[in-house]
């Protein structure tokens, strides 16, 4: 069998478990909702202030989001040894490893971004702004997704339920950030914004290049 | 290239460690006392903040110092994962403990620093906001560290994270810089100038040869328990231990 | 000589900064040592 075969029998065994446990998947968009509607309540419903803390704030709900299964991830396959089966055959590991990260980023981002939109409303931003803020949000989250996968396997030793992930990867996803958030809190059509979208593509493909690999090692050294 | 090879076991580590911190240990107090003597009393008044610009000579040496050592931290990394030199990994553990007190010294000496110049205890500077990610860098390391137990997967673990980063450091330094510049509100920022006096500039070198100094003293303490507790069931470190004891 | 700095008893408020920020750092930097020197 070759590596995509194996790419989407493990992809396609990864929703299928997901579907299974839709309370867990739904954790992130609850929180992500709730914290969007629970803003006003809390700095007042001035639409001024809504409109410029919106966009950066729904920006950290969602990375908070993703965040808040993290730790789960590979921790099942690990505990029932399947993880090590897969570590063993060497383009198994890569296809379960892609299969992770495209099924973690379908059910804990796609919510959060296809969200977005109706969301915004609440906050009366404009088209323009809440166009570009899923455009960031798309490529944040798959950028946040790639250091999530290798923050869980950093943790995956570790024996209790934690929030180290989020600690470990906090630092380095500021730099997504900021250039996100700085994209979104244009109003109008301009120059600048799509400047910082492709400043977001190139730490996207630089990110893309450089995880798998140190995910992978790190999948087969410390299992071994 | 042996002989160099030899120098990286444990056991020749140790010696050295503890060669080295028993003659360099009680040159640390007379040193720092001269530092402080000469940062403090000696060094010109400067015109323009008057005595509050003394805080530099800790400030700024200690922020170097904790992002030097990142980057050192970086290179064992990579020396770790690529040929398994179990030393690399036990130093990384001692680096980041090193490494979180220095960026937090540097976080609170940089906020009484602004006290008197911006006449706030934190401002969102390029500079300021770099040492407070640096910070929660050194404290994932750490975490991680002492949450893993087993010692092949917490020495990859912390390596891996400590090289990525290692690359990740410049983005985030160029991307906070670059907020900053176009976050900037009403207050405007006073960055301390370029051209600095030679009779101010001997002291802060000074004070961070003192600092380095310390580092060296502190990081091979810290190796040595380091070591001990890796290798305690192993027969040299007990023949070490009991001749320790007589 | 600068010896504006030992008037403790008639000092203004840079000088307490300074002082301040000498004492918490001289401070860590010892308890730190101890720390790292301590036999288990």
């Amino acid at each position: 069998m070759n590596a995509v075969k194996i790419y989407y029998t493990m992809l396609h065994l990864e929703c299928a478990c997901m579907w299974r446990k839709q309370l867990q998947c739904l954790q992130g968009l609850m929180f992500f909702c709730l914290s969007v509607v629970f803003l006003p309540f809390a700095v007042g419903s001035d639409l001024n202030i809504l409109q410029a803390v919106g966009p950066g704030y729904m920006w950290i709900m969602a990375i908070f989001a993703s965040l808040l299964t993290a730790d789960s991830i590979f921790s099942i396959d690990n505990q029932s040894g399947f993880l090590e089966k897969t570590v063993s055959a060497p383009d198994c590991l890569t296809a379960y490893y892609f299969a992770k990260l495209t099924a973690y980023f379908i059910f804990s981002s796609v919510p959060v971004i296809l969200l977005t939109p109706v969301l915004s409303l609440l906050y009366q931003l404009s088209i323009f702004t809440i166009i570009i803020l899923s455009i960031t949000l798309t490529l944040g989250t798959f950028i946040l997704n790639l250091f999530t996968l290798l923050g869980s396997i950093l943790t995956l030793p570790v024996n209790q339920r934690n929030n180290l992930v989020q600690l470990l990867i906090l630092p380095m996803i500021t730099p997504v950030l900021i250039i996100g958030t700085m994209a979104s809190y244009f109003t109008e059509p301009n120059q600048l914004t799509f400047s910082y979208i492709y400043l977001l593509l190139a730490i996207f493909l630089v990110a893309m290049f450089l995880l798998p690999i140190a995910s992978i090692y790190l999948l087969r050294c410390g299992n071994t | 290239m042996f002989i160099l090879k030899s120098y990286l076991s444990l056991a020749k580590c140790y010696d050295i460690a503890h060669r080295i911190s028993s003659i360099i240990s009680p040159a640390i107090i007379p040193c720092f006392t001269l530092g402080l003597v000469w940062s403090l009393f000696i060094a010109p008044t400067d015109f323009q903040q008057g005595q509050a610009y003394r805080i530099i000579y800790l400030h700024v040496p200690s922020a170097i110092l904790s992002l030097n050592l990142y980057f050192i931290m970086g290179i064992l990394a990579l020396g770790y994962l690529i040929w398994r030199i179990k030393i690399f990994s036990l130093l990384i553990q001692c680096l980041a403990k090193v490494g979180i007190v220095f960026s937090g010294l540097a976080l609170v000496t940089g906020s009484i620093w602004g006290k008197p110049m911006w006449g706030t205890w934190w401002i969102w500077d390029a500079r300021l906001t770099s040492t407070l990610i640096l910070f929660f860098l050194y404290l994932g390391i750490l975490a991680l560290n002492r949450s893993i137990t087993q010692s092949r997967a917490k020495d990859s673990a912390c390596a891996v994270l400590t090289l990525i980063g290692t690359v990740n450091i410049p983005i985030i330094h160029y991307s906070v810089v670059w907020w900053n510049t176009l976050h900037q509100g009403a207050t405007i920022t006073q960055f301390w100038a370029p051209k600095i006096d030679h009779a101010m500039l001997k002291p802060l070198i000074y004070m961070l040869l003192c600092y380095i100094m310390y580092v060296i003293v502190v990081v091979s303490n810290l190796l040595i328990k380091a070591i001990a507790e890796r290798e305690s069931h192993t027969q040299w470190l007990k023949k070490r231990l009991l001749e320790d004891v007589f | 000589m600068y010896f504006e700095l030992l008037n403790i008893f008639n000092m203004d408020k840079n000088g307490l900064y300074i002082w301040s920020a000498y004492t918490v750092v001289t401070i860590t930097l010892i308890v730190f040592y101890i720390i790292s020197n301590r036999k288990k």
